[in-house]
């Protein structure tokens, strides 16, 4: 009986480490994770930032009167097939919670 | 053997003992948990938890198609903890070298014996990478956050900067600073024996809220435009400065407001001169632009038609003791040649039969003397006086633009009132606020502010001010071909200080016009300030205007029309069916270009004077398909102060 009941404690005790272990384990996963998706998104970050750089009017104008050895049109060089759809900004997530502040 | 007293003796003493043990245990235990738990329990906290701080991050600003304007991103700053530094001297040698800074200063930096030190803050990323690379015990690297501006000096006025401790100083960072500025989070993890973070207890977890990002109404290539030609002009003719505003006339959006000279804001320096927005925070004396309002005034009231005749005393005209000339002589005028030709003896006559107080009333109605409520730090109100306060010359003068102190985003407003049926409109910037999720907060609409004229009056000045840009005109200079340009050349001569008359070489050259003059689009205003190599609004800032002019059209696709009004686009290999359908694939085609709601709107508001629409509180919003806007009682926007002011707190408590 005493030696049921010993292995029994025995038994419990080494699943609890196991658990403690366990939670601990995934803790340090989970903090490897995060950084990694801190650092992603640090990149993911740097890279709109240098594709805005790199896309600034300015830049295209340089480089295409630079390097690709284009030139500006003259007006009387450009035609009009048509008129250009409106600008549309980045998309929205969510339903409109308010709208119209100019009012009142 | 013992005897059995002896025995009991000892076991007593056992018992003393381990009960006296037991006693002491039990009283540092009561001790330690009771009398000094909750000290203690900080104390261990302190050990095994560790509090993150998160900075929430500054919003991102992006022009009304989605291109960054300006962003937050992470840079590593470089600190030194002395106490652990063992050679200083090599330390600094070698920070020295990647910092490029110099040896001696870093050395004396990491002497001086406290416990954290800044060596640089926000460090390019080759330098922190080379820094890493060294790993000097001691040396450290944080990740701070730092404000790009992507476009360089690009809307630079407009945008303003951030200080390096996240506070916007000027311009749209420091009007939606409270938007912007995100708001900081920590959380606590457990620590393991080394001090490293184990994992976030879920429970005492206080996310950061990043900053709210603005979607502007500005657009990217158009500001490009109008800066490009702005700053050429500038350079050109040597120009103190300049101002150059392109906007819709029938919303109030801006679409570009480009300020010689100008700033980077990754580097903005201390000068104010250079980082002033002249569009809204300087006043200047408009000259003949300001000629419009004389003009428009005269017909609301009925007194002259565009045929009525003006004599032009043939160049010289006296009043008030003081002598008026024309640049050219003229002899009888009709009133619409008067503006054609810029005449100032012609102005002061109609401001005359006008009288002060007509005159004053249509200067407020356009919207001079106060502020225009746009969505920018620093505008002023300019300078306009009540008739009780005018000298005996103040008619004339204020006739033809003097005795009046303006902003150029004013005169933009009120042109555009011309263009838009009468509706002096509330100009805006920022077109929605959108939390970091995606989630709109807030939507900014076009808002009337008042009505300056009715429609016809509107018609008829569109009509007169399409012959200022035709040959006998002023303005021939923007004519541009295909489109039908309206427009006034404004020359005005600045004040010397020295002497307190207006000096005959310093002006301020001027060119205000809309386009297509029959559905009009754009306002367009150039103003260049002190122009050295020539000095007229028709020869320096008309050709400005026209360049601008035909590469937002081009950009815009805003179809130009042969001389019998035909859209000329109909010609083009675009149209066949085929070519349709794969444009419209493309993107390069709609179906209908998006006028209809604007006009229904435009012409909902034209039924009934302004009275009318004060009782009545009509739908008056302008704009974009299916956008309106109620206004208030009186049919008069309020300060943009109360809206904005609303704004913020309506979005700040949507986000909460």
């Amino acid at each position: 009986m005493k030696f049921l009941i010993g292995t029994f404690l025995w038994a419990l005790t080494l699943i609890a480490v196991c658990e403690k272990v366990d939670v601990y384990r995934t803790g340090y996963a989970i903090e490897q994770l995060r950084a990694e998706k801190k650092q992603a998104q640090h990149e993911q970050r740097a890279l709109e930032l240098e594709l805005a750089r790199v896309t600034a009017p300015e830049q295209i104008e340089r480089v295409a009167l630079t390097k690709l050895g284009m030139i500006r049109p003259r007006y009387d060089q450009v035609v009009l097939v048509g008129p250009r759809p409106k600008p549309v900004p980045p998309p929205s997530q969510g339903v409109l919670p308010v709208a119209h502040f100019a009012t009142q | 053997m013992f005897e059995p007293r002896e025995k009991r003796w000892r076991v007593i003493a056992a018992g003393v003992l381990l009960g006296l043990g037991f006693f002491v245990i039990l009283a540092r235990l009561f001790q330690l948990q009771v009398i000094q738990a909750a000290d203690l329990g900080q104390k261990a906290g302190r050990q095994h938890h560790k509090v993150l701080t998160i900075e929430g991050g500054r919003g991102t600003i992006y022009d009304r198609s989605g291109k960054i304007l300006s962003m937050n991103l992470d840079v590593p700053s470089v600190f030194g903890a002395p106490r652990v530094i063992t050679d200083t001297r090599r330390t600094a040698s070698h920070l020295a070298r990647v910092l490029l800074a110099d040896a001696g200063q870093v050395e004396a930096k990491l002497k001086n014996g406290r416990d954290f030190v800044w060596l640089e803050r926000r460090l390019a990323p080759d330098k922190a990478e080379r820094l890493r690379a060294l790993s000097l015990p001691g040396i450290g690297l944080i990740p701070e956050a730092r404000h790009f501006y992507p476009n360089g000096t690009l809307l630079a006025h407009v945008l303003g900067f951030a200080s390096i401790d996240n506070e916007g100083l000027e311009g749209l960072e420091r009007r939606y600073d409270a938007q912007l500025r995100g708001e900081r989070g920590h959380f606590i993890v457990e620590r393991d024996a080394l001090g490293g973070a184990v994992f976030p207890k879920g429970l005492n977890y206080a996310a950061p809220s990043a900053g709210k990002d603005l979607i502007l109404t500005i657009d990217e290539v158009i500001q490009y435009i109008a800066e490009q030609e702005l700053d050429q002009a500038v350079t050109k003719t040597r120009a103190n400065g300049g101002v150059a505003i392109v906007s819709e006339p029938k919303t109030g959006a801006i679409l570009a407001l480009a300020v010689r000279p100008t700033f980077d804001p990754n580097r903005p320096g201390s000068d104010a001169n250079l980082s002033r927005n002249r569009a809204i925070a300087d006043i200047y004396e408009p000259g003949s632009t300001f000629k419009i309002v004389t003009a428009a005034a005269a017909l609301e009231e009925e007194l002259f038609s565009p045929d009525d005749l003006v004599y032009g005393e043939n160049g010289k005209y006296v009043v008030e003791k003081t002598v008026v000339h024309d640049h050219h002589k003229h002899g009888w005028l009709t009133f619409a040649e008067v503006l054609h030709k810029s005449s100032n003896i012609g102005i002061i006559k109609v401001g005359q039969r006008l009288g002060p107080d007509r005159l004053a009333k249509y200067v407020t109605a356009f919207g001079f003397g106060q502020k225009t409520d746009v969505d920018l730090h620093g505008e002023v109100r300019g300078l306009t006086k009540q008739p009780h306060a005018w000298g005996p010359r103040s008619l004339a003068s204020i006739s033809m633009g003097q005795e009046v102190g303006i902003t150029a985003l004013q005169l933009a407003m009120a042109v555009s009132a011309i263009a838009n049926g009468g509706w002096v409109m509330r100009p805006y910037i920022v077109s929605e606020i959108k939390a970091s999720s995606g989630l709109t907060l807030a939507r900014f609409e076009p808002a009337a502010r008042r009505r300056a004229i009715s429609p016809t009056t509107s018609r008829v000045m569109i009509d007169i001010l399409r012959g200022v840009v035709l040959p006998g005109g002023t303005g021939t200079l923007a004519a541009l071909s295909g489109y039908d340009v309206a427009g006034k050349t404004g020359t005005a001569q600045k004040l010397d200080p020295n002497t307190g008359r207006y000096s005959k070489t310093r002006t301020v050259a001027s060119f205000v016009g809309f386009l297509p003059a029959d559905d009009p689009q754009l306002t367009i205003l150039v103003v260049i300030d002190e122009p050295k190599t020539e000095q007229w609004g028709g020869t320096v800032a008309a050709p400005v205007f026209q360049r601008i002019a035909a590469q937002t059209v081009q950009y815009l696709g805003i179809l130009p029309r042969d001389v019998s009004g035909q859209v000329l686009a109909a010609q083009a290999p675009g149209t066949s069916k085929r070519s349709k359908s794969l444009g419209k694939r493309y993107g390069f085609w709609e179906d209908e270009p998006n006028h209809t709601a604007e006009e229904h709107v435009l012409a909902e508001l034209d039924r009934g004077p302004l009275r009318e629409v004060a009782q009545k509180s009509v739908v008056a919003g302008l704009g974009r398909a299916g956008e309106m806007v109620r206004l208030g009682r009186k049919g008069v926007m309020p300060r943009s102060v109360q809206s904005s002011v609303a704004a913020s707190s309506r979005a700040r408590s949507v986000q909460d």
